[in-house]
């Protein structure tokens, strides 16, 4: 049977090379993160710009949209406002069916994983090659991306080494170096040759219509410059009022995202090819994705709205380095997942993520946003119990002592001085989480997670 | 979806919206608090952190050098009065032409010809030194693909175009975004930490990248 829940594909993910691959990676690129920052003295102020900026642009997001919209217009591109999965993808399939576009190349895009449009487009009979070197590598080895920035963390050179040399043809090689060069030619072909680019859109600035791509490799680049047609697909909350905005988001983004000063390529298209212009597409086309994000804006965990997908809550997150971005089951793994997932596509499905968390704070500490993601988690845990009363509701009474302490500041202090003391105060209800990541009779590892992995924790009381 | 229905549709989650305190205007336009420089110093220290490699001979002298370095191969360039101080192109070098057709017709057959580049030949029409990155803009004369598909990238940038950071150029009038359909921010050479977070260089765009300051 197909694990279902968290716990169960988590037990499948413990203790593999994996979740070891995973660690090592993430770990590297929080301490990174914490580098590029303290380099940059200006960092904390623009932190809270970048929040003071997302959180206005939510408040007031249909003014932004349609402005938006009207920018691209002018500038010659076309806008589509899709309601859902299958509204984006019946879009660009028929966009690609009126075309005659045969052969499409994508860059890496979390919102078009979400929308399943490769496997769309695919079905439609459309040739769909991703060209990120991550995702390339996900794609033909059928996995799925394990992080929103890294999809490959959790591999190693030696599974890359034999792909490529099973798929690509090319002689046995792990020199990274070597594997790059094999992937340059290949995709290189295929980028000459696509008929349509599909990229997502990392910002987009409603008062010039401009969209925003930022790759380290320059695929996005390629994908969005030499085939006659570029689809930008963009989640409806990834706007930003103008040019001053942007360059606040760019340079949050690329410190706490990959701990780079800025990203290499950081691409801005306004509207498609000029009329004197030499090369770019001859078509732009701008989806605008709702799909559950205006019944989370609607919700209490509107907040979660203004996440810029960096990925630092992924990295430092104690459930996330041990149990890897595969047992979450979503696209969107980690602590923006647990609130994300459930938060558009109800908790039907997916009323078991808030819970995969310890709630020790990191995730809070390393956004860039500073999203207050563990409320966040408790309100999605809240709402989880309510539609799910039958299965949850023994948990009601120690969630809401729980919650009290947990939202006000002093009496936090008091409960973690406490230590096991709220184990006993509450009954004994956290023991028997569905997830069991929060025995709070063990509080030894708050709020430093460290001192006892989640790893162990598990190891000792699973079961 | 009808574009009306949709956003009536956000406007009413927007009312119902639970957030956190935050400005009712747009904060506007802002630069960063930054400790005053020498820009230039700055801007070469930075870019050479970020594997670039930045220039002062004078320009032809030093583009002259770079193509007899990376030699023989095509070549791909802006056109020569769009780039600052640039007196002449590169001679016995093959330029291949970046005119793409328009249209379903030619553009693949015209796009495999950008398979094996050597050299790419553009302006920067402004950096910012607090990152060691170029702006580079398209337009007339100024195709994309010369900063993209070729293996050695060289640019040539004025040094009273440099600003200490993103924000202080994009509150420049000079800055005009969304004048030409791209502008690009150039950090370093193309790279990838896809594989073990081990860096290797040159993954879709040029493996090297050289600035020569005018
Ligand atoms: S929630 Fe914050 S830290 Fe996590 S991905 Fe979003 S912006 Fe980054």
């Amino acid at each position: 049977m197909t694990p279902v829940t968290f716990r169960e594909r988590s037990v499948e993910e413990l203790d593999t090379q994996k979740v070891v691959n995973i660690g090592k990676a993430t770990r590297r690129k929080t301490a990174d993160r914490i580098k590029a920052s303290a380099a940059y003295p200006p960092m904390e102020q623009m932190r809270d710009r970048a929040r003071e900026i997302r959180l206005h642009t939510l408040a007031n997001l249909s003014e932004y949209l349609e402005q938006f919209a009207g920018s691209v217009e002018r500038a010659g591109g076309h806008v589509y406002f899709a309601a859902d999965a299958a509204e984006a993808n019946h879009y660009v399939s028929q966009l690609a069916a009126d075309r005659g576009v045969r052969s499409i190349v994508k860059s890496k895009s979390m919102v078009t994983e979400e929308i399943g449009l490769n496997h769309h487009l695919e079905s439609k009979g459309l040739d769909v090659v991703e060209s990120d070197l991550g995702e390339f590598i996900v794609q033909i080895s059928g996995d799925r991306p394990v992080h929103i920035i890294s999809p490959v963390m959790h591999m190693d050179r030696y599974e890359v080494a034999e792909l490529f040399a099973e798929v690509l043809g090319m002689e046995y090689s792990d020199d990274p170096v070597a594997l790059n060069a094999a992937a340059r030619r290949h995709l290189r072909s295929i980028f000459l040759g696509a008929d349509m680019g599909i990229s997502g859109v990392n910002f987009g600035v409603a008062d010039t219509g401009t969209i925003t791509t930022v790759t380290n490799e320059g695929n996005a680049r390629l994908t969005t410059t030499t085939p006659r047609i570029h689809v930008a697909i963009m989640g409806m909350e990834r706007l930003v009022p103008n040019a001053g905005d942007l360059m606040v988001m760019l340079e949050v983004l690329a410190r706490s995202g990959t701990g780079q000063a800025l990203t290499v390529y950081t691409n801005l298209m306004t509207g498609p090819r000029a009329f004197d212009e030499q090369d770019g597409p001859d078509e732009l086309h701008v989806v605008i994705l709702d799909n559950g994000r205006s019944k989370a804006l609607a919700s209490s965990s509107a907040e979660i709205l203004a996440c810029i997908r960096c990925g630092a809550c992924l990295n430092v997150c104690p459930v996330f380095r041990e149990a890897g971005g595969h047992a979450y089951g979503s696209v969107y793994p980690g602590p923006i997942g647990a609130v994300l997932t459930p938060a558009l596509f109800g908790h039907d499905e997916w009323g078991d993520l808030p819970f995969a968390s310890s709630l020790c704070g990191a995730c809070k500490d390393a956004c860039p946003i500073r999203i207050d993601i563990p409320s966040l988690l408790l309100e999605q845990r809240a709402e989880s119990m309510n539609r799910r009363g039958g299965e949850f509701a023994w948990l009601k009474p120690g969630m809401a002592a729980y919650r009290r302490i947990a939202t006000n500041p002093t009496l936090w202090r008091g409960f973690l001085a406490a230590g096991g003391v709220f184990g006993k105060a509450t009954g004994d209800w956290l023991t028997k989480l569905p997830f069991q990541a929060g025995n709070w009779t063990s509080t030894r590892d708050l709020p430093a997670p460290a001192t006892q992995s989640f790893h162990s924790w598990w190891k000792e009381h699973r079961g | 979806m009808e574009r009306s229905e949709f956003l009536a549709r956000v406007g009413t989650a927007q009312a119902a919206a639970i957030l956190p305190d935050h400005p009712s205007e747009d904060p506007g336009q802002w630069v960063p608090d930054l400790p005053d420089v020498d820009l230039v110093g700055r801007f070469i220290e930075m870019a050479g952190k970020m594997a670039a490699e930045v220039h002062t001979a004078p320009v032809d002298d030093a583009v002259g050098e770079l193509v007899e370095r990376y030699g023989a191969g095509n070549y791909m360039s802006w056109d020569a009065d769009r780039i600052d101080g640039l007196d002449r192109l590169p001679e016995g070098l093959r330029r291949i032409t970046t005119e793409t057709p328009r249209g379903a017709e030619g553009r693949a057959e015209h796009n495999a010809g950008y398979m094996d580049c050597q050299l790419g030949i553009t302006g920067a029409e402004a950096a910012f030194a607090e990152t060691g990155t170029i702006v580079v803009r398209s337009g007339p004369g100024q195709p994309r693909m010369a900063s993209l598909v070729p293996l050695v990238h060289i640019a040539v940038l004025r040094k009273d175009r440099i600003f200490r950071s993103a924000s202080h150029w994009a509150a420049d009038p000079s800055a005009r975004m969304s004048e030409g359909s791209n502008v690009v921010f150039i950090t370093g050479p193309s790279k990838t930490a896809d594989i073990e977070s081990i860096v290797t260089l040159g993954v879709h765009g040029p493996k090297h990248l050289h600035i020569v300051l005018v």
